[in-house]
């Protein structure tokens, strides 16, 4: 019984919800996780080929400066070459590559340009100066390996791709192309349509997991309520029938107790009294069986008989077994039940206990055995227990 | 019924949630361009002009205002200014007559090359902000730079 309370009660819900909301967290993340991962091998399969083409592209210029002895000099003076290397660079930008162009560093550490392929409106001059946003522009003047920078901070770069072009194992250009934007959106298109999805599946789950809670508390609720007699708001012959077979006997004391001419106080007194009685009844075993074990059962079997379950412990000698039934015994004796302004009355009960209704094949004989407990105690003058090993 | 309805809402919240950012994404651009922009004309007014700066740009734009009015002292007037950056087109109506004790700043390199005027420039090159001072006009208007920005200053 008080594993069914904690199964129901306040903290499991809380724990259950926590739990719930737990695992949508660890999804959640693990999403945020996949979607990284995702974003980055979907941004090296759709640039690995353009990266191909820069490459060979910086090749094709390393090849038209053929044997000079100073690529930068020859490019400042040469203006055929220049137009040859900006034709070249122009077969680079497309839809997503929104720049192109050609840098050497002076001196004084400063890039500037030699040849850019960008529109008029945007294209620099000759020998102008670019201010760099990242030390990877110079990290490849040392390791000498193209490189691709992610930019975090500009608002409409993506990435951009570095090559160098090397003479005598010294870099002396740096062939740069910068994405725009656009192809990361797209990336990130893909991915929002994967997000929306995981977000729309989590978003059931949950809807799923809130209505599965509330449903199976709601069919908890509904169930208890068919299991509790409403009169005197103990377990009902229901609860006996659905719960014969489960209950472990070996557990158990079983008691059966009959209230002791009850067919004359409804006669006497009327229906309203004896439904009195019976609540009140019920409620002194309830509260005496409490003080003693809240996992004891007390069902009304019928009429003015209920069947007490009390549960064993470990530590009580035979003898304190019963005690309890002695209690409620005492209890209703001595309890007046106040059947008007100026009228009390009082009741006794009948009692029939099995010590050990283990001994027998099932519930229903060991109620059997019980109950003829009961019965002997009625031939021989009520208000007392019969007890049966 | 309810249930229904507030699951219903969070989905929406959700999804809200989830396209909010593409939402505020254009707006966000423009405005953090003019306000990186607004704060390096403010550090190079701080190392150039000695005065009080007061600045004027011709043809100024509301989002502008909201920006540099955060601050700067703004005039709406080329003689009443000192420092004067000039970010558009303009014809010479928009400048001061007398030029004395002003300095003049732009946001194109090939304005700043063609006009004596201009003692530097920031600009975007390639979607990155540059920045350029041509020394020559720096020592004629006997401004001296900390060396941190050394690194601007051409010698055209």
């Amino acid at each position: 019984m008080s594993t069914i309370k904690f199964l129901y009660s306040s903290k499991m819900k809380v724990f259950v919800s926590f739990l719930i909301a737990l695992i949508l967290f660890f999804l959640l993340y693990e999403t945020i996780n996949l979607e990284q991962k995702i974003e980055k091998n979907m941004l090296e399969i759709s640039t690995s080929d353009v990266f191909s083409i820069t490459k060979n592209n910086a090749s094709e210029i390393k090849r038209l400066l053929g044997v000079s002895d100073d690529y930068v000099k020859d490019i400042q003076t040469n203006v055929n070459l220049q137009k040859s290397i900006e034709q070249k660079l122009k077969l680079l930008i497309t839809s997503n590559i929104k720049y192109a162009y050609l840098l050497y560093k002076d001196k004084n550490e400063t890039f500037r340009f030699l040849v850019d392929a960008s529109n008029p409106d945007e294209k620099a001059l000759m020998n102008q100066k670019f201010d760099v946003d990242s030390q990877e522009w110079f990290d490849i003047y040392v390791d000498k390996k193209e490189r691709f920078i992610q930019h975090e901070f500009l608002k409409s770069l993506s990435i951009s791709f570095l090559v160098p072009i090397i003479k005598e194992d010294t870099v002396e250009l740096v062939l740069a192309i910068d994405f725009s934007l656009k192809k990361v959106e797209n990336i990130n298109s893909v991915i929002q349509l994967m997000q929306n999805a995981i977000v729309v599946i989590l978003a059931i789950l949950f809807l799923f997991f809130t209505v599965l809670i509330i449903q199976s508390f709601n069919y908890h609720q509904v169930k208890k309520t068919a299991y509790i007699d409403k009169l005197t708001n103990v377990y009902n012959r229901n609860y006996l029938q659905e719960k014969e077979g489960s209950i472990q006997l070996e557990n158990y004391i079983l008691g059966v107790i009959d209230i002791d001419y009850f067919k004359k106080v409804n006669d006497t007194y009327g229906h309203n009294i004896g439904d009195l009685v019976l609540k009140k009844t019920a409620g002194v075993i309830l509260n005496t069986i409490r003080s003693v074990n809240e996992e004891d059962i007390v069902i009304r079997y019928g009429g003015e008989e209920f069947i007490v379950l009390v549960k064993k412990s470990a530590k009580q000698k035979m003898k304190s077994r019963y005690r309890v039934f002695n209690r409620i015994l005492k209890n209703i004796e001595q309890y007046k039940f106040k059947i008007s302004e100026t009228e009390d009355l009082s009741i006794t009960v009948s009692i029939g206990v099995t010590l050990n209704p283990n001994k027998y094949t099932n519930f229903s004989e060991a109620f059997k055995v019980a109950d003829s407990a009961l019965y002997k105690v009625k031939e021989n003058g009520r208000n007392n227990i019969e007890i049966v090993e | 019924m309810g249930i229904l309805m507030r699951n219903l809402i969070l989905l929406i919240v959700l999804f809200s949630l989830s396209y909010s950012d593409t939402y505020t994404f254009l707006v966000n651009k423009y405005d953090k361009e003019m306000e990186l922009e607004s704060k390096i004309i403010k550090k190079i007014t701080n190392i150039t002009v000695k005065q009080k700066v007061v600045l004027f740009i011709p043809k100024i734009t509301k989002s502008e205002v909201k920006f540099y009015s955060k601050l700067f002292t703004l005039s709406n007037n080329c003689e009443e200014a000192n420092f004067i950056f000039v970010k558009k087109n303009i014809t010479k109506d928009f400048l001061c007559k007398n030029k004395s004790g002003k300095l003049y700043f732009t946001n194109n390199y090939k304005k700043l090359l063609n006009n004596k005027d201009y003692f530097g420039a920031f600009f975007w090159s390639k979607s990155r902000p540059n920045i350029v001072f041509i020394k020559k006009r720096l020592d004629k208007m006997l401004i001296s730079l900390p060396n941190s920005y050394k690194q601007f200053v051409e010698d055209i």
